[in-house]
């Protein structure tokens, strides 16, 4: 363990983790779009900035990125720091003025209009902040990479590849999940998941055998499938509700018998 | 053959000599693609065809570039034990006669640039050694481009072949690199770079040797180093040009980094736009391996080492190292946050030393001179030198090599030349798009990474681009803006939103739609991005914003305030580059246009709405307007003055001016104006505020009005009765005059008020000669300028004397020097300065030497001698030039030497001053140079309601200038009274014509005849003639009409 001071206040640590997760076990506010606990860190949304006012390399950084060291101080209410979030606040309301998440949170830090709110919102529509959370948990954690950015600058955009429908998607979900912006849109209709936001990118839906909801896409089953080897081949047919009820029934007469 | 030892090497070098120095006339041409650019290619073909044609026992080889661009195509001619001879501005029409004379042992003299017989390329003990002889071409270090250069890095580029490993061996090449392996330790390496201080050339200036250690430090199972060859910066090809033309300099340089670090694969990352570069560079590296400097046991050593070619797709994010590597590794060109830096994880995690072109290219050097030459080199703490790409508005265009720590003003100036036509410069670029402008002001900046930060800029790669008077500073930014933004590669959102916002600004400002909030807004926007982005591009792209709204927020602010683009660049701010650059803003175009209609009457009407002294102004105007004429870049400017001079004596001469002069006038609005001063601005605001309505007084000291058009300009130069035509058109107007009325004496402020004038212009001027403050200027025969011309204008007799001395070099003391030679007197002019510096108009200095006027220059009055109380000759100091100073000239200092000449009249005229008492009692407020402080956009003094322009506020300035502040006073004024601006209704609609011919027309310009006089002795009859018909109209023709402006073409 080692100590690190925040905003004067002394809290200990974990070597090697990230300044942003000590802020956040400590229910220390700063806002972040980019950040999340299953992904890499990337740096981009540059709103966790703080000012390291003591250590081998003061001066305003991003918590995200910033590894804790023994004798580590940061301020995240330093008035640069502050000035520097909100205009970044003001500049996502303007590029994401369709995604109440971020008005949210801009008024929370305070911020309730955008200077910069006159531009064109081109092909990425208007709720993606670019924080590439989608990308990094579709290439990172599931491994099917269907999704990544295209062009550059204020062109840039996140994507399937050539902007059309994906043949690598399997629906999971996960870029929806994550997404700090409420940015991905998915439609269930039927035996059809349609991934709106990746080009209408449509997949199969499996129905449960037993309560005849559509659970789960043929290709997220597959791709469990693919990874976790083990997994007993009944459950590939059955909604999460219907596999606990059917674990359960298979359990309980057992314990029940004795 | 693999080299292995050090006398492996002197084989190779026998082979490189005879090719550099081969028995028989060598004839190389200069391909590097600033070359082929200029046609060097085709150069190259041709004399190899006249060789074969003639054929002539002469080699037609390739090689770089000499650094001189601007001189392009250059061909070097080498014969057998002469010097290498450099012909430049060479075409293929040339190559019969270069191979002719070559094969006759002779050289294209007319086309000869400059000799080479010694270079000293370190790596020989006796340098690169040609022939001697050809005493009188200059050698090439005598050519002012090269005198200051250092030339290191580039010591070879444009001698050797770029494509022959042994030429490059026989000039000491490869011989560090067998020193560093066989003779040194990695770690001995290492301590060498250390010692010798490089720091990074790619412009953050990081400690190379530093770097390297920790990379070497750093435990892993494979390290990498890779060539950061992905020069992007606009105006930047330092980089480009190394690799064309030394690709094994760069080669051997990566080779003893690898071995210093421990690294056992290298790669050049270099961008597809230099397919050239990447043509050299895989030549020199399978020569490279043919001769085992690559692969496996280099040099007999356990060292194995290879460096490959990664082809960027040219994205400038890419230049940042952590992009690069993204790059290299097949990822999207994005940054990734630092640190783990690439010297402890970097390409494919492993440590990687990344090093831009020209810090490889220094190691062989350091290597084989040591480290204690390297840093001798420069400053304390930049050692070596740097290579600059020298680009813009300045006369030698080129690449130059210069010791860290040297000026700015040593390299535009001295090795630059200064100023493209000798127009003023203004600023220069560092760093490209990620630098900043640093004005001329502070040209005096050493060169060097910490110097150049605190002005605001940086070092960067090595990008200079020189900006004149005819640049627009926000233009410039809005550009290196839109560079920026258009690169970024969208990762973060300070640089993908925060930049294009300021962009926006940027462009609404030149488009005329800026306000001063704007300005504030930039620059919170600046320094959030500066902080909040992630990586160098996007920390960086605000500087060139920072940095003009730093040294040049004037000009923001004309653009803001005034609608005005001073440089006549942001083009929805004027009609034509000559309105905009006349200080009263006259439609030009228009009344040419007319002219060429044959509409006379209509041209001078469109002439008074702009300018109520038209004739006047077509005598003595010194015409800015054609300085700025774009007809100026094909085969000089329009007669834009003998034009607007034809139209009004016409109209004069014609004498049917009943009808012409009835401009429009607007009802009275029972407002009182007063105007102390009826010289240029007085009249101009009386002329402008009457017609608005106003009733308006003039107070005037003199007997008559004109001020220094009536007192100060002579006769043959501006005939008196011109002048009172047009002060007519005035007084017919209704303005009053009181003459003989001077301010403080006869009138005062209070006075005025009293009498409900709403406000009161200042437009007193300066009649005041400043004194010389040398002794004996009480002396009986000295004359101060200014009232030596208003005597004469008054009509006093005057006996000057047989022999006269002037002293200045503006345009009273030709006026003084051309007035006393018509008293019957043999004049010298004694400036301080040469000839080019004279603020004179040019066409005047020209008149007074075809009137027999002598110069002598670089001198400078000490003493006024006299006897018998009268004066007998003055005592010069004989001057020399000293630095540049910030205008570009080179400041005058006094030398030792002191002569006397013989005179018995001497005229002062080194300057006017405005008669500061009858100011300081108005109780306004004075700068230190004794002019009137006004607010630069309102015209109002300390005092309220008291106004001020004209030559009172600029110090002694031109009569267009002053007629410009009255003008505009006019306007203001009439504004503030009326609460509307009424100003533009005074015109009245002309349509003319807005037809354009695609291809310049008419020919030369044509010049009006001067009265041809031998004898000048009381002749005071006009010199100047007017332009003929003939002339006048094909002169119209001439224009380029650049008010008629493209169709707003549709996006694609």
């Amino acid at each position: 363990m080692i100590t690190v001071t925040i905003n004067n206040k002394k809290y200990e640590a974990n070597e090697g983790e990230y300044a942003l997760q000590v802020l956040k076990r400590e229910g220390i506010e700063i806002p972040y779009l980019c950040y999340h606990e299953a992904l890499s860190p990337y740096g981009a949304c540059r709103l966790c900035m703080v000012e390291v006012t003591g250590g081998a390399r003061p001066g305003i950084t991003t918590s995200c990125t910033l590894v804790v060291t023994d004798g580590l101080e940061i301020q995240t209410e330093a008035p640069e720091v502050v000035r520097i979030r909100k205009v970044l606040l003001e500049m996502y309301l303007a590029e994401a003025p369709g995604s109440e998440a971020i008005q949210e949170l801009a008024r929370k830090f305070g911020v309730e209009r955008s200077r910069f709110a006159d531009f064109d919102i081109e092909a990425k529509g208007d709720r993606c902040v670019l924080c590439g959370r989608c990308v990094r948990v579709c290439n990172e954690v599931l491994g099917v990479g269907a999704i990544n950015y295209a062009s550059r600058g204020t062109k840039s955009n996140i994507n399937t590849p050539w902007y059309g429908v994906s043949s690598a998607c399997i629906g999971c979900t996960a870029c929806a999940y994550v997404c700090p912006a409420g940015a991905i849109d998915i439609i269930d209709s039927g035996d059809e998941r349609i991934m709106e936001t990746w080009n209408r990118t449509t997949l199969k839906l499996k129905e449960c055998v037993e309560t005849k909801e559509f659970f789960a896409t043929e290709k997220v089953i597959d791709h469990v499938y693919s990874k976790a080897l083990d997994l007993p081949e009944d459950l590939k047919e059955v909604s999460a509700g219907s596999r606990m009820r059917r674990r359960a029934s298979e359990f309980l007469p057992k314990y029940l018998r004795k | 053959m693999k080299i292995r030892i050090f006398s492996d090497l002197e084989k190779a070098k026998g082979k490189g000599m005879k090719s550099l120095f081969p028995e028989r006339t060598k004839i190389a041409v200069g391909l590097g693609s600033c070359g082929i650019a200029a046609g060097a290619e085709r150069v190259y073909q041709a004399l190899k065809g006249e060789v074969e044609k003639q054929g002539a026992d002469i080699s037609v080889a390739k090689t770089g570039c000499l650094g001189f661009c601007g001189e392009e195509p250059l061909v070097n001619v080498t014969r057998p034990g002469a010097p290498l001879v450099v012909l430049h501005g060479i075409t293929e029409d040339d190559a019969r006669e270069i191979i002719e004379r070559a094969a006759g042992g002779n050289i294209l003299e007319d086309k000869v640039f400059c000799k080479v017989e010694r270079v000293d390329n370190f790596l020989e003990p006796k340098g690169i050694r040609f022939g001697t002889g050809y005493a009188n071409f200059p050698h090439y270090d005598e050519i002012p481009f090269y005198t200051k250069q250092h030339k290191v890095v580039l010591r070879e580029s444009g001698l050797i072949d770029p494509e022959n490993i042994d030429e490059y061996i026989a000039v000491g090449g490869y011989s560090a690199l067998m020193k560093a392996l066989v003779d040194s330790s990695p770690e001995r390496v290492l301590t060498i770079v250390k010692t010798a201080g490089l720091r990074g050339r790619g412009g953050g200036g990081f400690p190379t040797g530093v770097k390297w250690e920790i990379a070497r430090n750093t435990p892993a199972d494979k390290k990498y180093i890779i060539c950061n060859a992905d020069e992007g910066d606009p105006g930047a090809y330092m980089n480009r040009n190394e690799m064309e033309s030394d690709p094994h300099m760069l080669i051997e340089g990566m080779i003893i980094g690898a071995y210093a670090i421990g690294a056992c694969e290298g790669i050049i990352y270099v961008r597809t736009e230099y397919p050239l570069a990447i043509k050299r560079l895989e030549n020199a590296l399978e020569q490279a391996r043919a001769y085992g400097f690559l692969g496996d046991n280099i040099c007999n050593t356990q060292f194995n080492f290879d460096i490959y070619i990664v082809c960027g797709a040219g994205a400038f994010v890419c230049g940042e190292e952590t992009a690069l590597i993204a790059s290299i590794e097949g990822f999207p060109g994005r940054p990734r946050p630092r640190p783990p830096f690439p010297a402890v994880s970097g390409l494919y995690g492993k440590p990687t030393v990344i090093n831009n072109v020209e810090t490889w290219c220094n190691l062989p050097v350091i290597i084989s001179k040591g480290p204690e030459w390297f840093a001798d080199i420069g400053t304390e703490e930049c050692k070596g030198t740097k290579v600059f790409s020298l680009v813009g508005k300045v006369k030698n265009v080129g690449l130059v090599e210069v010791p860290m720590g040297i000026s700015l003003k040593e390299i535009i100036y001295e090795i630059g030349g200064g100023g493209l036509k000798g127009k003023e410069i203004k600023a220069v670029q560092t760093g490209g798009p990620s630098g900043g402008c640093i004005p001329a002001t502070l040209f005096d900046s050493r060169v060097d990474y910490d110097t150049l930060k605190q002005v605001g800029s940086i070092m960067g790669s090595g990008g200079m681009v020189v900006m004149d008077e005819d640049t627009c500073m926000v233009d410039i930014t809005k550009y290196f803006l839109s560079f920026t933004q258009e690169e970024s590669c969208g990762k973060c959102i300070p640089c993908r939103r925060g930049l294009e916002h300021m962009l926006g600004i940027l462009e609404d400002i030149s488009a005329g739609r800026g306000e001063m909030r704007h300005l504030e807004e930039l620059e919170e926007l600046a320094k959030v991005i500066n902080v909040a982005a992630l990586c160098g591009l996007g920390q960086t792209a605000p500087n060139p914003v920072l940095t003009t709204l730093r040294y040049f927020k004037d000009e923001y602010e004309e653009h803001i305030i005034q609608k005005r683009c001073r440089a006549g660049v942001c083009d929805a701010l004027f009609l034509a580059p000559c309105e905009n650059r006349c200080p009263l803003n006259m439609n030009v175009p228009g009344f040419v246009q007319l002219l060429k209609e044959e509409r006379f009457a209509d041209a001078y009407h469109l002439i008074l709405e702009d300018n109520p002294l038209p004739a006047v102004c077509g005598r003595v105007c010194h015409h800015p307007c054609e300085g700025k004429c774009r007809r100026g870049e094909v085969d000089g400017p329009v007669g834009i003055r003998d034009i607007r001079r034809f139209i009004t004596d016409c109209v004069y001469q014609a004498d049917d001016t009943r009808e012409l002069r009835s401009p429009v006038v607007f009802p009275e609005t029972g407002k009182k104006l007063a105007i102390i001063g009826a010289g240029p601005a007085g009249l101009t605001a009386a002329y402008y505020l009457r017609r608005l309505g106003h009733e308006v007084t003039v107070f005037e000291a003199y007997p008559k009005a004109g001020g220094m058009l009536q007192y100060g300009i002579p006769e043959f130069r501006l005939p008196k009765d011109i002048l009172q035509k047009e002060i007519n058109v005035i007084k017919d107007l209704g303005v009053h005059f009181e003459f003989n009325k001077r301010v403080g004496d006869d009138i005062t402020l209070e006075d005025m008020r009293a009498d409900g004038f709403a406000a009161v212009f200042v437009a007193t001027g300066t009649h005041q000669d400043i004194p010389l403050g040398v002794p004996g200027e009480d002396l009986d025969g000295v004359y101060a300028g200014m009232k030596f011309l208003r005597d004469v204008n008054m009509g006093k007799a005057f006996q000057v004397g047989k022999e006269v001395v002037v002293i200045g070099g503006g345009n009273v003391a030709i006026d003084c020097a051309r007035v006393a030679t018509r008293l019957g007197a043999m004049v010298t002019i004694l400036y301080r300065r040469e000839r080019k510096d004279m603020p004179a108009l040019e066409e005047e200095i020209h008149e007074a030497e075809l009137e027999g006027v002598s110069f002598i220059f670089l001198g400078a009055p000490r003493a006024i001698v006299g006897a018998k109380g009268k004066v007998a000759g003055i005592e010069v100091t004989r001057m020399k030039l000293g630095e540049f100073d910030s205008s570009g000239r080179r400041r005058p200092v006094p030398t030792e030497e002191i002569y006397t000449i013989q005179c018995n009249a001497v005229i002062t005229a080194i300057g006017g001053k405005a008669d500061t008492s009858v100011l300081e009692q108005m109780g306004v407020t004075l700068s230190r140079n004794g002019t009137v402080q006004v607010d630069k956009y309102t015209l109002q003094t300390s005092v309220p309601l008291c106004y001020a322009g004209g030559d009172v506020v600029t110090g002694p300035w031109t009569v267009s200038d002053a007629m410009g502040y009255g003008k505009n006073f006019a306007k203001i004024i009439d504004a503030q009274l009326m609460g509307v601006d009424r100003f533009d209704g005074l015109k009245r609609d002309v349509t003319y014509s807005m037809d354009v011919s695609i291809e310049p027309q008419g020919g030369k310009r044509n010049v009006a005849q001067c009265s041809s006089l031998t004898d000048y002795t009381g002749n005071f009859k006009e010199v100047v003639q007017s332009l003929s018909r003939e002339q006048a109209l094909r002169e119209a023709t001439r224009c380029l009409r650049c008010d008629v402006k493209p169709e707003e073409e549709e996006e694609i």
